[in-house]
């Protein structure tokens, strides 16, 4: 039997390494593999019926997407597709901002109660989470319907146009907002609160100053964990948003599908694995700077 | 100077938000639950109180069927991805190398990943190798999904442990084997129970990745459910979307009640 220094760490603790494989062997099959194969395939020819591809390298794919070529052979800007895209991140920008103006302030209020008003008001945001997120976007489909509640009390019928589709995804990912923001706003201080108010600093001032720069990592998070899914969105702008304002998941789901051309849906997920990449790169480095 | 107790209500705006926010997350699942009695034909006219359309989903053959294939992928779903994930956290343990790290952030990607992304690749590579579109393609891009969700609370619940007791037992001369079954795994019981429901609920209201991966057989619940949205709003959608929202609902209040429970008795022990 051989003993061992009591200080040594190895991931052998709770158990032997071996029992990691399968979770490995999973990541590396059919989530690393999937991601590899999105990109060679961004990189073929179209298949000759449409469905799946050529094995020759080409350009086309990206070409599809920036550009389109005339009658005469001349190439200009595609703005068909450069249009969807450019909406799909106004929409998930849009839908990200309003969630931090309702989020940030409604983590707060539930961080600042008591341990056991906290508990149930944090169960009540988690709920609807929970909820399948078809009868979530149904419940809007009630809503804002022609001769829906809200049209039935004078409001405008706001089914099938961006609106809906705005609204019922602000509804979706507002509680993606609320939970990581209330774990960082849960270990605020209160007695630095009540210190600066007793010190004559106003409520927007303590507000400003002192609580949103201390519950950032959180505010951090909550941006990353609403924007990243509100782009490749495909439920709520297919269900409330109509055939109008096209956004990348439905283009995506097209090229796959109706349409036929998967180099080009595969180039246009690429284009969304980049901008994720973006996204959670720069919501990274700034977690670094302010800690440093 | 004035003197008073310092409160919430002192930070400006966050009382009014804090309350409209649950409101706004309230409100339209209770008007979903209050349609699914409504009498009317319309299904967005209240004309009474009814079970009426209670009754006929019960006799929608379709609906129950994609109900059952969903039961058949979510359940071997959540035992599978439970134990990969626990593989996952005991295997790895505290190991902070590049390749581990790596590795786990790969099997953690799709917490957030995009899922068209991910399940488009998945179609491409089955498409790739040949892989056709059946149960079994389907319950593994369930599994893929699931398991980041799945390490969630077993990780959490692995680090609350002292580490010595593990190394007591390495020291005492257990092998890791040992170690593994008879003290890791009796510590990680209720956190399995959390990461299998978790599970099961993710794999029970996927849709795009079924929509992508599943073949004509394979008809889950929320892809019926979907082409029947497509459609508009019917009475007979208000129920399934109310069923929809009540049976995850009583199962978490359960599972919350639960846990709650076991934490008061718990300090109650520790006391």
């Amino acid at each position: 039997m051989k003993l061992r220094p009591i200080t040594q760490r190895e991931p052998g603790i709770y158990g032997p390494g071996s029992v990691a494989l399968p979770a490995y062997v999973t990541g590396i099959l059919l989530v690393g593999l999937p991601l590899i194969v999105v990109i060679v395939f961004s990189f073929l020819q179209r298949g000759e019926f449409g469905s799946g591809v050529i094995h020759k390298f080409t350009l086309d794919a990206y070409r599809t997407v920036f550009f389109e070529t005339d009658l005469m052979g001349n190439q200009s800007l595609n703005f068909s597709f450069l249009k969807i895209i450019f909406r799909s991140i106004m929409l998930a920008f849009t839908v990200t901002v309003i969630c931090l103006i309702v989020g940030i302030p409604t983590a707060i209020w539930i961080a600042l109660q008591k341990k056991s008003t906290q508990r149930i008001l944090i169960a009540l945001v988690t709920i609807p989470f929970w909820v399948n997120v078809l009868a979530r976007t149904y419940a809007w489909m009630l809503l804002l319907a022609d001769g829906g509640l809200f049209n039935q009390i004078g409001a405008p019928v706001l089914l099938y146009t961006s609106w809906a589709t705005f609204i019922g995804l602000t509804y979706a990912f507002l509680p993606f907002m609320v939970l990581p923001i209330y774990a960082s706003a849960e270990k605020l201080d209160k007695s630095i609160l009540e210190a600066a108010f007793d010190l004559g600093a106003s409520g927007w001032r303590v507000l400003i100053r002192i609580v949103i720069p201390m519950i950032r990592f959180g505010i951090f998070a909550g941006i990353a964990i609403v924007f990243i899914p509100a782009l490749g969105a495909y439920v709520q702008p297919s269900l409330l948003g109509g055939n109008k304002s096209m956004l990348i998941g439905s283009l995506i789901n097209d090229q796959f599908g109706e349409s036929r051309n998967w180099p080009v849906g595969s180039a246009l997920a690429v284009l969304l694995l980049l901008m994720t990449a973006l996204i959670l790169l720069a919501t990274r480095r700034r977690k670094l700077e302010f800690a440093s | 100077m004035r003197q008073k107790s310092w409160s919430v209500s002192h930070l400006p705006v966050i009382k009014p938000l804090g309350i409209a926010s649950l409101v706004f997350l309230y409100l339209p699942l209770f008007t979903v639950l209050i349609f699914s009695f409504n009498k009317s034909e319309d299904a967005t006219t209240w004309g009474g109180f009814s079970t009426r359309w209670y009754s006929t989903i019960l006799e929608n053959t379709d609906l129950i069927r994609s109900a059952k294939v969903s039961l058949s992928i979510a359940i071997p779903c959540a035992l599978i991805a439970a134990l990969i994930a626990t593989g996952l956290a005991v295997g790895m343990g505290r190991a902070t190398g590049k390749v581990q790290n790596f590795l786990r952030a790969l099997v953690n990607a799709p917490l957030v990943l995009p899922e068209i992304v991910t399940s488009v690749g998945t179609l491409a590579l089955f498409s790739l190798v040949g892989v056709p579109l059946r149960y079994s393609s389907l319950l593994f891009a369930h599994v893929v999904m699931c398991v980041p969700f799945a390490f969630l609370p077993i990780r959490s619940r692995l680090r609350d442990f002292d580490e010595n007791i593990f190394e007591a037992a390495r020291d005492l001369g257990a092998s890791s084997t040992r170690v593994m079954m008879k003290i890791t795994v009796p510590l990680l019981v209720p956190a399995l129970l959390s990461s299998g429901l978790l599970s099961f609920i993710i794999s029970m209201d996927d849709f795009l990745t079924s929509l992508f991966v599943s073949g004509p057989e394979t008809t889950t619940l929320p892809i019926y459910i979907f082409g029947l949205l497509k459609l508009g709003a019917s009475p007979e959608v208000n129920v399934i979307a109310a069923l929809l929202l009540i049976i995850p609902t009583l199962g978490l209040l359960v599972g919350i009640t639960w846990t709650a429970t076991r934490r008061r008795s718990n300090e109650a022990r520790n006391k």
